[in-house]
């Protein structure tokens, strides 16, 4: 628990706790922060989705405007799993988009009878069987617009595969709960209280897997957290193993492309010796 | 008559009619053909605010 050491931090190890449709609730252990903080990071903003990117309005009688409509479109969950087999649109050759790199998908309602039509995210047509919205039990989707009689919205979107860190709304989860440390052994928090600390701040429910410290022994200064606590919730677009195993690939991914070019750096003369000229440095 | 020679420099000959642009009345949605400089006012009921109306054409959007 106090292990400070770093032999004991290259056997990183995962205990899932609970897994459903959408959520996943693991411990991580023998790992440092950092390594738990990049995972936490890469699920949230470097997984790769499929999202509306591109919405062209051939009619739009709905109270509201365009820019509206397009924006809650782009937040629609489209179900991702089969985003491995498509480029992203800047690597593909296509000039704007073309089926290797986007789903179309089209919406097309019209209020004829007298009341309110509800147009749900499910009645957007899609171009690709395994792409579409994402719905949960009832199968309706969300709510994109509602119609009052006579008016209309015909559209036609424009799907595209990316990450979060470009914008949120490729982000497969909702939310990612994430705690070391339950019973504040590191004095990580200065918690604010009226009179008493421990009847204010219950604990959480990792805190079953710690021990408090006696807070008679002394402070330990060089003791850092090697157990961290996830709850990793989808919004339906990948399934929550899949998130998180998708986020593990980047962060691999990413240490070997820093090694790759530290390796590059220290070593100069490799690259030197590829054309005969003089080297750089 | 022929019709005007054009300039080496222009693509089109100049617009020689005044715009003409298709506003609604909001009051009896009446549609309105007004010219730059007339008088902002339904020909049909003298009602003063008129709407203009949307673009026939696609309009495309970023969803972000």
């Amino acid at each position: 628990m106090n292990g400070g050491m770093h032999g004991e931090q290259n056997n990183p190890q995962i205990r899932i706790r609970s897994l459903d449709k959408d959520s996943v609730d693991f411990v991580l252990s023998n790992t440092h922060l950092s390594v738990a903080n990049s995972l936490r990071r890469a699920m949230i903003a470097e997984v790769p989705t499929m999202a509306i990117d591109l919405v062209q309005f051939i009619e739009n009688t709905s109270v509201l405007a365009d820019e509206f409509i397009a924006h809650r479109l782009g937040l629609v969950p489209l179900v991702s799993a089969t985003v491995e087999q498509f480029k992203l649109t800047r690597d593909c050759t296509c000039a704007e988009y073309c089926k290797e790199c986007s789903v179309e998908f089209t919406l097309h309602v019209k209020c004829t009878e007298p009341g309110t039509r509800v147009v749900y995210s499910s009645e957007l047509i899609s171009s690709n069987k395994d792409v579409v919205p994402v719905v949960d039990e009832d199968g309706q989707g969300v709510i994109l617009v509602k119609l009052s009689k006579g008016q209309e919205i015909n559209v036609h979107c424009v799907a595209k595969k990316g990450v979060a860190k470009e914008h949120a709304k490729w982000s497969p989860v909702a939310a990612v709960g994430f705690e070391y440390d339950p019973h504040n052994n590191f004095r990580h928090l200065d918690y604010w209280y009226e009179k008493n600390v421990k009847d204010e701040w219950p604990l959480s429910k990792n805190a079953g897997e710690e021990v408090e410290n006696d807070p008679g022994a002394p402070f330990d200064f060089n003791a850092e957290p090697t157990t961290f606590y996830f709850n990793v919730e989808t919004v339906g677009s990948l399934a929550p193993q899949t998130v998180v195993i998708q986020a593990t690939r980047k962060l691999q991914e990413r240490l070997g492309d820093l090694q790759m070019a530290l390796e590059k750096d220290q070593n100069p003369d490799a690259n030197a010796n590829m054309d005969e000229g003089d080297p750089w440095v | 008559m022929d019709p005007p020679q054009l300039q080496p420099y222009q693509s089109q000959p100049p617009l020689t009619k005044p715009q003409v642009t298709t506003y609604r009345c909001m009051r009896c949605r009446t549609p309105n053909e007004i010219k730059p400089r007339e008088p902002i006012r339904c020909l049909d009921c003298g009602y003063r605010i008129l709407m203009k109306e949307r673009t026939k054409r696609m309009v495309q959007f970023e969803a972000r």
